[in-house]
């Protein structure tokens, strides 16, 4: 009997890799261009230097501008950061605690596919394809 | 100058009147090509052509050539149709569906998962682990394709 497929281990990290591609391209989809937010993840470190006590000519730079203290600025980017990121990051670790407790192979399938998720496993690129010649 | 003149036959121009049909052929019998030449070129053609060829109207979808014989004359026969079908069409994870007595074959599968698997002949008894609806092809020359869809779900 040829078996095609992974195991169930390996299938609970592919379907972990699924959701992760999957809400990885939804952070994605705010129309930010990257390089705009590679600027804002500095801008949120920046942020947290400052409230960790630090100083930072961004932070300071930008509160004087609008008038209001490097704290007052600091903790605006560090909520605003939080604000989309957070809520993406809490729904795959809500996903992947479905998929490793899912005990059967349809279980992880039907975690994924309640919450939008298609996985596709391609095994002529992987080669994943197994032989059991015992059942 | 004498020159000798190879006919060029006219392929692709379907059941053109006046033209003799012909298809063209690798070392497996499948058509590669098919087309017609006036009946005046076909002896020429015989002696000169080099690229195997065998008058008839065959198309590669629906014919191919069979070798005969010690000679292995070449005829040109219509594809067979598979007759049979897997011995399930629903079947448990991991529990095996079977196509009895296919030959040598590409089995593709999409779904779930999808991938390749050359068969060398023989019961075909496959299987899968990922849930879902799977369309299974046969490709065993010189049948005809064949599409089978088979659903995996939970054990009973």
């Amino acid at each position: 009997m040829i078996l095609f497929g992974p195991e169930f281990d390996e299938l609970r990290e592919r379907a972990k890799a699924a959701a992760m591609l999957h809400f990885v391209e939804q952070a994605s989809q705010d129309g930010v261009p990257p390089t705009l937010r590679a600027m804002y993840v500095r801008k949120a470190e920046q942020a947290q230097l400052v409230l960790d006590g630090c100083s930072s000519s961004l932070i300071e730079g930008e509160a004087a501008l609008r008038g209001i203290t490097a704290i007052q600025m600091a903790q605006v980017v560090i909520s605003m950061a939080a604000a989309g990121g957070d809520e993406i990051e809490l729904k795959r670790m809500e996903t992947n605690v479905a998929i490793e407790t899912a005990a059967t192979e349809t279980e992880i399938v039907e975690a994924l596919r309640t919450r939008g998720i298609t996985m596709q496993i391609d095994l002529s690129q992987i080669g994943a394809a197994s032989a059991d010649s015992g059942a | 100058m004498n020159q000798l003149e190879i006919p060029s036959p006219i392929t692709d121009l379907g059941n053109q009147t006046g033209l003799v049909r012909f298809v063209d052929y690798d070392p497996s019998g499948r058509i590669i090509a098919d087309g017609g030449m006036s009946e005046q070129d076909v002896p020429a053609a015989q002696q000169f052509r080099l690229q195997p060829f065998l008058l008839g109207d065959g198309k590669p979808e629906t014919h191919y050539v069979e070798f005969v014989g010690d000679a292995r004359a070449p005829v040109l026969r219509v594809r067979p149709a598979f007759t049979e079908g897997f011995d399930k069409t629903e079947v448990a994870l991991r529990e095996a569906a079977t196509l009895a007595d296919l030959p040598a074959a590409t089995v593709s599968f999409e779904g779930p998962m999808k991938g390749t698997h050359r068969h060398p002949g023989g019961d075909l008894v496959v299987g899968w682990t990922l849930p879902g609806t799977y369309t299974v092809r046969i490709e065993a020359f010189p049948y005809l394709p064949a599409e089978f869809t088979l659903t995996v779900g939970d054990a009973t």
